[in-house]
């Protein structure tokens, strides 16, 4: 190896054993009697430079320096030997955090100052990271445990304090078990252990005990560890107190189970209130007079709808009403059950259909808010003067299959219950044998597509059409009393 | 459905365009009422850009109709047309609305 002293001498050695650290020699004054190469490198002077300058100029530009002090310093140094941590500077400025070493010396010059200059730059920063992570772990608002291998708790930050109620002497060297509530299955730990031993994460909800015997929530997540071969040396588990969370899904769960109970007896009342309103339709009539047959299809479980008829068999007469009252609901099914009773009373009456139907208007405004209403359609068949009489109380629409008309009447009339004392028109239509008529819901009628209006006009693809959109469970309820003339 | 509310000189003006089901006939109800509570009786409804009303739309005018009568005002409709005029006529409304 190279030497750039050329002096022979028991401490110059030095200067080639340890080329990774600066040295230099001084003499008591400071002056740099000699400087090895790793000096040169680190403060970017030759060695000539080097050994014009002294000591203190390595300091960073600006620094005021005590001279006696510093003699002072070297003085100590050379007596007892010192070692400090301080910043230099190099010859381009870079500022260096150094560790300095000196010892004294004597020489055949007299006495002299070994000093070995280490640049600790790297060390600095590595300690920064590690108080920077240390005051993470410290300040965090998890929980932090760090085990052994074996499980044996070495480490807890404050908030592990905080929430267990355990101080760290407490708990340090003792297995994280003495948290355990009893309350998470053996299988959980298992596991857990099997997982974290694999050399993967885990992560669960555990229930655990404080000290005070209370029980609390954590949020787990458990990863080992390991060393540079690879050997699992530490187990890390951050955990978030989560009772609140818990307690809140708890109450959830509770709500929900009740809700869920209040609606099986809603259910039940509703399935019944279907029962009975499906248990007022009046059956299908195949006679010799006719063959009536109702389609019916409620969207909830009780309907808005009804249809009812009166057959008057001494006078071959048929009385019927389909009518819609708004909504779906159970006042619905009441506000429908008292219009049937009142339908039925018109059964009796004289009159014709238009005086029934005002009538009924007149009885049933009293009952409906000022918005509700229902919109209704009643007809009366003669099958001796084979005529039908019909008047709308808002079902504007019905279909018919004769020889006078052909698909879709329209029929005005206001809507039954809207506005009291309303007079209602008749209209009558001539059938014959093998005729038909449809009567439907505005519901029904609105679920027909607006491509197939146009087979309304034949009596099988009209009983076809309806058929399909009820097979399918409309959104909205959908009636119709089919009737086909013998 | 689309509703544009104002008043002028103590009248409601009320112009309504597109489609109104029972959903936004629920609405229109309830900020209809708000302006009958503020003590307005007298509405001008322009249905001009509306294509398409329901029966529960139709209701909503008509509870608007009877609490004005009752309060001495009422509502006057304009703008029908197509199927929304023909639907007026054949559920005899015409005869409950002063319609322009």
């Amino acid at each position: 190896m190279e030497t750039n002293h050329g002096k022979e001498d028991n401490f110059y050695y030095l200067l080639d054993k340890r080329p990774q650290d600066a040295i230099l020699f001084l003499n008591m004054e400071g002056r740099i009697l000699e400087a090895n190469l790793a000096a040169q490198e680190l403060y970017g002077y030759s060695r000539e430079q080097l050994l014009t300058m002294d000591i203190f100029q390595m300091r960073p530009a600006g620094t005021k320096l005590d001279h006696a002090k510093a003699l002072e310093k070297l003085k100590n140094a050379w007596e007892k030997g010192i070692l400090v941590e301080g910043v230099h500077q190099s010859r381009d400025g870079k500022i260096i955090p150094v560790e300095i070493s000196a010892q004294g010396a004597r020489t055949k010059d007299g006495k002299i100052i070994v000093c070995i200059i280490r640049d600790i730059t790297c060390r600095k920063l590595a300690k920064e990271k590690l108080y920077k992570l240390n005051q993470a772990v410290e300040q965090s608002a998890s929980t932090v445990v760090i085990t052994d291998a074996q499980g044996v708790i070495e480490y807890v930050n404050p908030k592990f304090v905080v929430t267990t109620g355990y101080s760290d002497s407490e708990v340090i060297g003792k297995n994280p078990r003495i948290l355990k509530s009893g309350a998470n299955p053996p299988e959980v730990y298992k596991e857990l252990w099997e997982t974290i031993t694999g050399g993967k994460e885990w992560r669960g909800e555990l229930q655990n005990r404080r000290k005070d015997g209370s029980l609390y929530w954590e949020m787990v997540a458990i990863s080992p560890l390991r060393n540079s071969r690879g050997q699992i040396t530490h187990y890390l588990a951050i955990k978030e107190d989560i009772t609140q969370r818990k307690q809140a899904e708890e109450t959830l769960r509770k709500v929900m189970n009740e809700l869920a109970e209040r609606e099986k007896i809603m259910q039940k009342q509703l399935d019944l209130a279907a029962k009975v309103q499906r248990g007022f339709l009046p059956p299908d009539i195949d006679n010799s007079l006719m063959r009536l047959e109702a389609i019916y299809q409620p969207s909830h479980h009780v309907s808005g709808d009804f249809y009812d008829y009166v057959l008057d068999e001494d006078n071959n007469t048929l009385f019927g009403c389909l009518i819609d009252v708004m909504g779906h609901g159970l006042s619905t099914a009441l506000q429908t059950a008292a219009l049937r009773v009142l339908f039925k009373q018109t059964a009796d009456m004289t009159g014709g259909v238009a005086q029934k139907l005002s009538w009924l208007n007149d009885a049933v405004v009293p009952y409906f808010a000022e918005d509700v209403f229902a919109a209704a359609i009643l007809f009366e068949i003669d099958f001796n003067s084979k005529t039908l009489t019909y008047a709308s109380g808002g079902i504007n629409y019905f279909i018919a299959h004769t020889k006078a008309r052909r698909g879709i009447v329209k029929v005005p009339g206001m809507f039954l219950g809207m506005l009291a004392h309303t007079e209602y028109e008749q209209y009558t239509l001539p059938f014959a044998s093998g005729d038909g008529f449809v009567f439907l819901s505005d519901g029904l009628l609105e679920m027909i597509p607006a491509g197939k209006m146009a087979l309304l006009n034949g009596w099988d693809d009209s009983c076809k059409i309806l058929r399909q959109i009820v097979e399918k469970k409309p959104k909205d309820d959908a009636t119709a009393v089919i009737i086909q003339i013998k | 459905m689309q509703k544009d509310i104002a008043v002028t000189s103590n009248n409601v003006i009320v112009t309504l365009s597109g489609s109104i089901y029972v959903e936004e006939a629920a609405a229109l109800r309830e900020e209809l009422l708000t302006y009958i509570e503020k003590g307005h009786k007298n509405f001008y409804i322009n249905m001009t850009g509306v294509d398409y009303i329901d029966s529960s739309g139709l209701g909503v005018l008509v509870a608007i109709q009877k609490r004005s009568l009752q309060n001495g005002g009422g509502v006057k409709l304009s703008g029908l047309k197509g199927v929304v005029k023909e639907l007026f006529e054949l559920t005899r409304l015409t005869k409950v609305f002063e319609i322009e």
